[in-house]
């Protein structure tokens, strides 16, 4: 679906460009997801934003 | 997450003060909070939807305080607003309240629809007319515009509707996110921008209206960024592609909601956690000002309220110093 882009969006779409570009060159080099596992701390609850 | 729409006020589910980061929501929510406080406005909401339709009066009364839209922050932002462009009439904005929890009752059951593909039964009898209520209650705090905002409502409805269709479409397999998607993720609260004109037009500002309903959809694109890593379990679950998910799932085979810690991880591995939040506070910077621009002050406060919760929250993980930050 095609998404006209309001001109004073221009600049987060750039930024979340970028973003998404980040996270597609990581794709092939992931890191192992056990390592970042026993890493992580626990989940905190927080709630919903909205 | 669907996420839910303000006017339909979704909203904010944290307690004050509490929330990623735990910086505290501007004085301006809380004093509405005061002034309103939320059991008499559930409480409103609860007699307006029994009196239309008292054979559901059981039904209603045992709704959970979040069919309404609980104490939040982002609830109370319209009337807030409002208040600070000069807006003073206790009873107008009393029942703009009790509209807006109306909405907020609609919208949980369509949001429970679309995110689960079930809704309860019951719900579904009184969500109709609890829009039908939210609307009616809401063009009559005008009534001499209510074809204009009525048509406000549909134009914005459309917009919402535009949202859920892109969300939907990475439902059918691992469909990549593009950039627009992602900047305009605060168009699901589109309806929610009828509000604030009315409170504009009421304490004659007018001509803030449409600046601060731009700034008011970006900082909502904030806080879906923010909402989507949160749910981020949750939605796999449900099928509901959000971003996190998707790059979760194209940088990790078989991931299982039944193992959480699994799936957060992923999350973070994947970079999108990171992505996530970086994009995050550049939707809360940019919605900071573009409400200064219009003199939308409420906004604006709230705006950095989030872009310090989620810059605490991306410092927090860079501090881990695991891959993927």
């Amino acid at each position: 679906m095609q998404q006209t882009i309001p001109a004073d969006m221009a600049e987060l779409t750039t930024h979340a460009e970028q973003e998404l570009a980040e996270v597609s060159e990581r794709r092939e080099s992931a890191p192992d997801i056990e390592e970042i596992r026993k890493r992580m701390p626990q989940a905190n609850g927080d709630q919903d934003a909205w | 997450m669907t996420g839910n729409i303000p006017a339909a006020p979704a909203v904010v589910r944290a307690a004050a003060g509490s929330g990623v980061g735990g910086a505290p929501l501007p004085a301006a929510l809380l004093d509405e909070q005061d002034r309103h406080p939320w059991a008499e406005v559930s409480r409103h909401a609860r007699q307006r939807l029994s009196a239309a339709l008292p054979v559901m009066r059981d039904e209603v009364t045992s709704y959970a305080d979040s069919v309404f839209g609980l104490t939040s922050g982002f609830f109370y932002l319209p009337a807030a607003q409002g208040r600070c462009w000069g807006l003073r009439d206790e009873h107008v904005l009393g029942e703009l309240l009790t509209v807006l929890a109306l909405g907020h009752c609609h919208y949980v059951f369509q949001d429970e629809l679309i995110d689960e593909g079930i809704a309860p039964a019951k719900l579904c009898l009184v969500s109709d007319t609890a829009l039908l209520l939210y609307l009616d209650g809401l063009v009559d705090l005008r009534p001499t515009e209510s074809t204009r905002y009525r048509r406000l409502h549909y134009d914005t409805y459309a917009t919402y509707c535009a949202a859920i269709l892109r969300d939907l479409r990475h439902r059918s397999g691992l469909v990549p996110y593009t950039a627009s998607e992602l900047a305009a993720l605060g168009d699901k609260a589109a309806p929610g921008t009828v509000a604030l004109h009315m409170v504009a037009d009421l304490a004659g500002r007018a001509d803030r209206a449409v600046p601060a309903s731009t700034a008011l959809l970006r900082l909502c694109t904030g806080l879906q960024l923010v909402d989507d890593l949160k749910d981020a379990v949750e939605d796999l679950r449900t099928g509901n592609r959000t971003w996190p998910v998707t790059a979760a799932l194209s940088a990790y085979d078989e991931l299982d909601a039944a193992d959480p810690e699994r799936v957060r991880a992923a999350v973070v591995g994947c970079g999108v956690a990171a992505g996530s939040l970086r994009l995050a506070c550049a939707a809360f910077g940019e919605a900071a000002a573009l409400a200064d621009a219009a003199d939308a002050d409420v906004i604006a406060d709230l705006a950095r309220v989030w872009h310090r919760r989620a810059a605490a929250e991306l410092r927090q993980l860079e501090a881990l110093g695991l891959p993927g930050t």
